[in-house]
């Protein structure tokens, strides 16, 4: 005999809800995923949304992005930052501190800065200051290389006075 | 209405939901176990600490390197209770879910689609008979393998939508080329070749949209299941050779034994189990 067994019926019906509830709300996440840029409530409720819209790979890029830190020794001078080794966590094939989210954010720009100024400190260097740059260059197809020889551009995001203490969030315990 | 009920719910063959745990404890091991380099750099990290939606754990709780250490071997331990099934299965489900979250709470700014797609992978996992053992040999309620499907359909379909909708550049293949060579995701030797050749990125682009944007119409066939999965699995095993994101193929195709239509993973099943005992010595 056949080992068969199911929902009993009195468990069915709000089955039934729950998978109409789960489809509505991929479907409202799929409708403020597809006008994100152009909607209020987005902007302002969309970390749940976020959790459950899926946009994989959509748009065309063009340019690669990342970022750079050089630090200010007492006499003055800026050296480039070797960051992979100060901050050697990777996922997939960018860097933590390469993250485009950390650029977008004045507070992550300060916490990072800030961060990499202790990580400098506890290498017995004494950086002054540390600053944040975006750099951008036109992507190669066809190559594993990706020469910085077309479109390149270095903008400056943040300059950081490392006697300042970082705006860490709340959970940090001293 | 009843018979309706009846008919939506009746048993379905659950020997795809034993494949689909294994799978998915490998992928999730795989996802979450090399991370434990990076704990003292990030995760257990007590300098670069942000507060990122949709993530703000750390405005209220952020862990010492041993906590973060902790939360790791919660989420790897409640894996290994998950791979061993039985009693153990949905208590290490939940176990690993809640270290999981925390964790990725902790580092904050990379939860990755394959972490979202791992837990609702999870979700569906919490309804399925996964304590239960020979489940080749039983026919249980389809309601997790429905949850499942819907989180599939709306993954595929939304990019897949998305894509048809508003990126013409996924006609002409130029869109494929240059994520090959991102320097964030791509720039694998195999990669970087294709992405010079348009003629190759072209139909791997129309076949990437109609893929992802018809997979929840197709899907729901049983005679298209098997060659629409068969298409999914080229499609991440081609990601998986192609660029940096390895983990979220292997994680998607964890779901394949049971988003194929039960009554053909049984038939496959069975002509395995046929093929097997034809060779048993007599």
């Amino acid at each position: 005999m056949r080992d068969a067994r199911t929902l009993p019926f009195v468990l069915q019906v709000p089955a039934a809800l729950a998978l109409l509830a789960l489809g509505g709300w991929f479907a409202l996440c799929y409708r403020y995923t597809l006008n994100q840029q152009q909607d209020a409530f987005y902007r302002e409720h969309g970390a749940f949304i976020r959790f459950s819209a899926f946009q994989m790979f959509t748009e065309k890029s063009v340019t690669q992005a990342t970022t750079e830190l050089e630090s200010q020794g007492a006499d003055g001078a800026w050296t480039l930052i070797d960051m992979p080794t100060l901050f050697p966590a990777i996922w997939d094939s960018r860097y933590r501190y390469e993250d485009p989210a950390i650029r977008a954010s004045p507070t992550h720009r300060q916490i990072l800065a800030s961060a990499t100024c202790g990580r400098l400190k506890a290498r017995g260097e004494a950086p002054l200051a540390v600053r944040l740059f975006v750099v951008r260059w036109r992507k190669t197809v066809g190559s594993v290389e990706q020469p910085r020889s077309r479109g390149l551009s270095r903008e400056q995001l943040l300059v950081w006075d490392c006697s300042k203490p970082a705006p860490l969030p709340a959970g940090v315990r001293p | 209405m009843k018979a309706l009920l009846a008919r939506l719910f009746a048993p379905q063959w659950a020997g795809g939901w034993t494949a689909m745990r294994l799978a998915y404890v490998a992928a999730a091991l795989i996802t979450i176990v090399p991370t434990a380099r990076f704990i003292e750099d990030a995760y257990g990290a007590q300098d670069a600490v942000f507060s990122h939606p949709p993530l703000r754990l750390n405005d209220v709780y952020h862990p010492t390197l041993a906590e973060a250490w902790g939360w790791w071997g919660g989420a790897v331990l409640g894996l290994l209770a998950l791979g061993w099934g039985g009693r153990l299965a949905r208590p290490g489900l939940l176990l690993y879910l809640v270290c999981l979250w925390v964790y990725l709470g902790a580092e904050a700014m990379n939860t990755k689609a394959y972490h979202r797609l791992l837990t609702w992978e999870a979700l569906a996992l919490l309804f399925a008979p996964i304590g239960e053992r020979t489940l080749t040999e039983k026919w249980r309620s389809p309601f997790a393998r429905y949850v499942l499907l819907l989180v599939f359909m709306a993954m595929y379909g939304s990019t897949g939508w998305l894509k048809a909708l508003h990126e013409p550049a996924w006609i002409d293949g130029s869109v494929l080329q240059h994520h090959l060579v991102d320097l964030h995701f791509g720039v694998k030797p195999l990669g970087a070749w294709v992405s010079g050749q348009r003629w190759l990125t072209a139909p791997m682009g129309w076949i990437t949209v109609i893929f992802e944007a018809f997979f929840p119409l197709l899907i729901l066939f049983r005679r298209l299941s098997l060659p629409t999965l068969l298409v999914g699995a080229s499609f991440h095993v081609g990601i998986a050779l192609m660029m940096e994101i390895d983990a979220f193929s292997w994680v998607a195709l964890a779901a394949y034994p049971v988003l194929l239509h039960p009554e053909v993973a049984e038939g496959l099943y069975r002509r395995a189990q046929a093929w097997r005992d034809a060779r048993r010595p007599a």
